[in-house]
């Protein structure tokens, strides 16, 4: 297998590498700017240069050695971005010698030159690497005493705030939108040193990728509108997790304040499923983790404790004789199975589904058209839902168009569901309901029983994507108020009404 | 010596920019003589001897260049001649493609076949609308002869070529930003390698030369590698254009057997100095050539060799002539001005130098200059050219060490008298 | 020229662009010149551009979007192509477009002066347009006719050897000849 060596330790690879990659596996880090492993190399911001050296050869082409019998190395006499250099083998580079160092030094004042000093207002602070560096080499403040560069403001996106004085041209905002959004709607105009990232005059960006432009800006220039001046990020707490708004279940992280607030969602790295970026959809609609929520069970309309809202629950359930069920694709492959025994061995119902989408009635796991990333499924784990056997002969949608086929209807409500007026209105028509709702409800006052029940952050499970795929997560923050794991309300349901423990769980 | 007309010859002749006389003074004789009496590697053998090399800046031979090229390689192979003249000083090819534009054709097609090439595009600078008028018509003229298209003069070759107008952009210039920019692209240099002569125009393989490289071909053909070669010196083959301007009292383009002594041209041939004044500086082949004093013009010879062991570069053969009332401190500052002007801005120490080094030149002129602002230059300078993507690095940062160094004590004296540059409102140089 | 262009976000107009037969003309014998293909066609941009330009004085939105749709690319590409190259106005400038040389030969020869001057006598600053919609007069770097400066372009047109007279009789000239 070829080899290079970077900094003295030997590296293999195959096929085509990068030398930027080759280096932080052996854990040599190279800085950079323009580079970024899912983008084509641009090669521009000239940060990760580095001395690039072979094997000397004599005449003959056999290696040329020293008095020691050392192969002689033969560097080249420019330094070379490391992001764009092919390694081939007997390859040898160095990425901390003085040369390296100094040239690092002054790429850094040349990009400070311009680079406003607003670190104290700026978003980014904390996350910026640009700033990071400057600690690293020593930039306190630029020595830069000439008119630094502005550009007038304009507005080209509803999701970035743009501070374009901050940018670098690292160009990776625009090569994403090519390469990754496929959309024509944002790129470099103008010339020089007046070089200015831009959508269409009077235009804007038109793809919902575009918060994944704000990560992947190194700088502050690109700051996400919706998290402008809201917080540190150093006051918040990060937690890796899934998105929960369409099928496709993008790694994510969490970032929660002391209130247990969410304060923003950001992709995570997944190669098999999202890569590095989500969609805005998904990003933005968090606002419902925080916002509604039901901190305790009620009947009527009025507080109540666990316990009697389980007797209550558990009375109604053994005098009707036509229970129907809503599964929701919105809980964890846990959560449907308990549901799923409950339904066959306690309520008896063959009436319980969990579609009332029409991606789910059609099983559609495909990508929306235009889309990247987002399916045309907005639950996250309809797939799980299908696999626990949680599809009955008729849909969900069907038994919430019949409401006097049921004498009682169990429903587990979601984010979606509690959004979705016409479900609701549904809801509406039935006139003995038992609701498990994350979220406060317009027909809590006169549900037989809503149980509070966490959202899915406040939860640790797995959900199935639409391609099949199982991925497990680790509850981020602790349930709000009252709210108990349908699992457990279920065990506690089926011990109050059978007397006996529900199957698969311990004595 | 004299000049000595190889490319020029006939240039102040009635009608020489048609084919009818051009042919008259032996115009593609040498283009029937490369396909009917000569095989390709005869043809390149030719170049080989004749030493040619670059004239668009760099000096590359170009007979090297041409074997770069695989004949056989399958799918569209192209040419391209560099018309994009942007380097200030510098007034040669206009002129060529302006009063002789066959042989700049007559030289592509022999080159192309000699390469075996299937189509070339002569990229002109956007504001050269005449040049590109005139090559337009002589192309014309070329097709109708049959000198141009398919079967060329019963030899099977084909070979296209096209005209193509730039739009103001000196960074075209530059091949690769050539190349983008004649895809339709923002002229941005590319990353090397690869090099254009594996993976050029639209991704193939591609010869790019300056105008008056493919303009000495013909005669080469003609009259033989050896002979163009004898021309010039054992190093620089054959003549090269030179275009004075300035202060010389005969500004013009001048072509001259490489290795011509420097004083000879200047004094016997422009003339020297303007007005019988003295001379200060000269910037030898273009504004991106460092500027020499009067003592090391003393005994230069006008070749590769000659003017880079004094320093500076034949260039594109772009002399400037300062004499002695010239205010070197506003030559560097304009020069500064046009090079922030011109850069692609992809790469940072571009990007940021170029603008950063205009703005301390620019307060050195305007009388805010500090004593640190010439250590400044000299700090930065090490670290642009050696990290740039293309040569524009190089390009402004030799210079302008060149002007700060030799001309020391003038920007001293601006940096401490304060007093002299721009009077506000003066001119609109912001 | 940048100083002379409005960065302003120009609202789409609704009237709208298209080649006049002469520029139709023009444009096919371009389409020749290059491989028929994508790549092929994105060559056509800057020629379209020009075209464009030479029909309606400058580029405006309308042709941004009309070079787009007849080489088959972007709008957004087209603009980022127009705002790379100086020569392409992106807004209107006078019917006579005078391009003074301050490059070094020029202004040693003392064009930078002329340019001064005449705009003095045309009463604009650089950039700006007479207020009969006749003259804009602006600074651009080495046109390459060095042995014969100073020099000035006007449109397509090379003038030499520019002193204050001279162009102020081709001043008067070109406003006879409107
Ligand atoms: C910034 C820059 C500007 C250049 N401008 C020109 C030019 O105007 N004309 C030219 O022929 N070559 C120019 N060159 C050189 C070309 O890249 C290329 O080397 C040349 O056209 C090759 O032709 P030659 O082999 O005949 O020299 C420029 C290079 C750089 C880096
Ligand atoms: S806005 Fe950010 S990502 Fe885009 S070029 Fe500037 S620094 Fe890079
Ligand atoms: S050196 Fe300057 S002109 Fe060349 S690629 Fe870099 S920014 Fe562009
Ligand atoms: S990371 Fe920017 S040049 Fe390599
Ligand atoms: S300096 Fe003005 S034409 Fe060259």
């Amino acid at each position: 297998m070829p080899e290079i060596i970077i900094d003295d330790i030997p590296v293999q690879f195959t096929g085509k590498a990068n030398i930027i990659e080759l280096a932080k596996s052996v854990g040599v880090d190279i800085p950079h700017f323009c580079y970024h492993p899912a983008l084509s190399v641009s090669g521009n911001c000239r940060m990760c240069m580095v001395e690039v050296g072979m094997p000397a050869k004599e005449k003959d082409g056999s290696l040329s050695k020293d008095e020691n019998g050392k192969v002689k190395i033969s560097f080249m006499p420019k330094l070379q971005p490391s992001c764009y250099q092919d390694p081939t083998d007997g390859m040898v580079i160095r990425t901390k010698t003085e040369k390296v160092i100094q040239t690092r030094k002054h790429i850094m004042e040349f990009l400070l030159a311009n680079h406003p000093l607003d670190c104290p207002i700026c978003d980014q602070a904390g996350e910026c690497v640009l700033q990071d560096y400057s600690f690293q080499y020593g930039f306190s403040k630029s020595q830069f005493l000439d008119q630094k560069r502005t550009f007038k403001k304009t507005l080209f996106s509803d999701v970035i705030t743009p501070e374009l004085n901050r940018c670098i041209h690292c160009d990776r905002c625009s090569r994403f939108t090519k390469e990754i959004a496929h959309d024509y709607s944002f790129t470099r105009t103008w010339r020089g040193n007046k070089t200015e990232l831009s959508a269409l005059p009077g235009e804007k960006i038109t793809h919902n990728y575009q918060g994944n432009m704000v990560d992947i800006c190194p700088v502050g220039a690109l700051t996400l509108t919706d998290f402008r001046f809201k917080s540190r990020v150093w006051f918040l707490k990060h937690s890796e997790g899934l998105c929960t708004s369409c099928g496709k279940g993008c790694n994510v992280v969490y970032s929660i304040d002391k209130q247990n607030k969410v304060l923003r969602i950001k992709p995570r790295f997944n190669a098999a499923v999202n890569s590095y970026w989500m969609c805005d959809y998904g990003r933005l609609r968090y606002k419902f983790f925080n916002e509604n929520r039901k901190i305790a069970h009620t009947s009527s309309g009025t507080e109540i404790d666990l316990n009697t809202a389980i007797e209550k629950a558990a009375t109604m359930i053994k005098s009707s004789t036509r229970i129907a069920a809503i599964a929701s694709a919105n809980e964890t492959l846990e959560s449907m199975q308990a549901l799923k025994d409950f339904a066959e061995n306690i309520l008896k119902t063959e009436n319980i589904d969990y579609r009332v989408h029409s991606s789910q009635i059609e099983n559609n796991t495909d990508i929306k058209t235009g889309e990247v990333l987002l399916a045309n499924d907005p639950y996250p784990n309809s797939q799980g839902a299908k696999k626990s056997g949680l599809s009955g002969s008729v849909t969900a949608l069907d038994i919430l168009k019949n409401p006097l086929q049921a004498d009682l209807l169990l429903a587990v409500l979601d984010d979606k569901f509690v959004e979705n007026p016409d479900l609701m209105e549904a809801l509406g028509k039935f006139d003995k309901i038992i609701l498990f709702s994350p979220f406060v409800t317009v027909h809590d006052h006169r549900a037989v029983v809503t149980f509070a029940i966490p959202s899915l952050i406040e939860q640790s499970g797995i959900l199935v994507n639409i391609n099949g795929m199982e991925q497990k997560f680790q509850k981020i923050i602790t349930p709000a108020g009252e709210a108990v794991l349908v699992p457990d309300i279920i065990n506690r349901l089926t011990l109050k009404i059978s007397g006996k423990m529900a199957a698969g769980t311990g004595a | 010596m004299a000049e000595k007309k190889v490319i020029l010859d006939h240039i102040n002749d009635e009608g020489e920019q048609t084919l009818e006389v051009y042919q008259g003074h032996g115009g593609y004789k040498a283009l029937e003589k490369a396909i009917k009496q000569m095989t390709p590697a005869q043809i390149l053998e030719e170049v080989k001897i004749s030493n040619l090399r670059g004239r668009g800046g760099a000096g590359f031979p170009a007979g090297v260049k041409w074997g770069f090229i695989k004949r056989e390689a399958l799918g569209p192979k192209y040419l391209i001649c560099n018309a994009d003249e942007g380097e200030p000083g510098t007034f040669k090819d206009r002129r060529v493609m302006t009063v002789k534009p066959h042989i700049v054709i007559e030289g592509i097609i022999i080159a192309a076949y000699c390469m075996g090439l299937d189509a070339g595009y002569i990229y002109i600078r956007g504001e050269f609308f005449e040049p590109y008028q005139a090559m337009d018509k002589a192309i014309d003229e070329a097709y109708a002869k049959g000198y141009l298209g398919k079967n060329i003069l019963g030899s099977g070759f084909n070979f296209d070529l096209y005209t193509y107008l730039g739009a103001g952009a000196y960074i075209c210039g530059d091949e690769t930003a050539l190349m983008n920019s004649l895809e339709g692209k923002r002229g941005m240099p590319r990353l090397k390698p690869p090099f254009p002569a594996q993976f050029g125009l639209y991704g193939k393989p591609t010869t790019v030369h300056n105008v008056e490289t493919f303009s000495a071909v013909p005669s080469i053909i003609a009259n033989g590698g050896k002979w163009y070669s004898d021309l010039g010196t054992s190093k620089s083959g054959g003549t090269k254009l030179f275009g004075i301007s300035g202060h010389v009292e005969r500004p013009g383009v001048y072509e001259l057997n490489l290795g011509t002594p420097w004083k000879e041209f200047f004094e016997d041939i422009a003339g020297g100095v303007r007005g019988g004044k003295k001379l200060k500086a000269v910037i030898p082949g273009g504004s991106s050539t460092p500027v020499l004093l009067p003592h090391e013009l003393e005994g230069m010879l006008l070749d590769y060799e000659s003017i880079a062991s004094r320093g500076s570069m034949l260039g594109t053969g772009a002399v400037i002539v300062f004499d002695e009332t010239t205010d070197m401190v506003k030559v560097a500052w304009r020069a500064m001005k046009f090079y922030a002007h011109e850069s692609c801005g992809q790469c940072t120490p571009c990007r940021e130098g170029c603008d950063w080094f205009y703005d301390i030149f620019n307060r050195i002129y305007k009388g805010e200059g500090r004593e640190e602002d010439l250590d400044k230059i000299e700090n930065l300078s090490k670290f642009i050219g050696p990290n740039t993507i293309c040569a524009f690095g190089d390009a402004f940062v030799t210079p302008a060490l060149a002007f700060i160094r030799k001309f020391r004590s003038d920007f001293l004296e601006y940096i401490k008298k304060g007093k002299y540059g721009l009077k506000s409102g003066e001119t609109s140089h912001a | 020229m940048d100083n002379m262009t409005n960065r302003t976000n120009e609202k789409t107009k609704t009237m709208n662009f298209s080649f006049n037969e002469s520029s139709m003309n023009e444009f096919r014998r371009w389409e020749k010149k290059f491989p028929e293909d994508p790549a092929g066609r994105r060559s056509l941009v800057i020629p379209a551009l020009w075209i464009s330009q030479w029909q309606h004085g400058y580029i405006s939105r309308d042709v941004i979007n009309y070079v787009a749709e007849i080489t088959q690319t972007e709008p957004l590409h087209v603009w980022g192509v127009a705002t790379f190259y100086t020569l392409f106005k992106k807004e209107k400038t006078g019917k006579f477009l005078l391009q003074f040389c301050t490059n070094i030969t020029c202004s040693l020869m003392g064009g930078d002066q002329v340019f001064v001057n005449t705009c003095k006598k045309l009463g604009v600053k650089a950039g700006e347009t007479t207020r009969d919609g006749m003259f804009t007069a602006v600074e651009v770097e080495c046109l390459g006719a060095c042995g014969e400066s100073p020099t000035l372009q006007v449109n397509e047109k090379y003038y030499t050897h520019m002193t204050d007279d001279e162009v102020e009789k081709l001043v008067a000239d070109l406003r006879k000849m409107a």
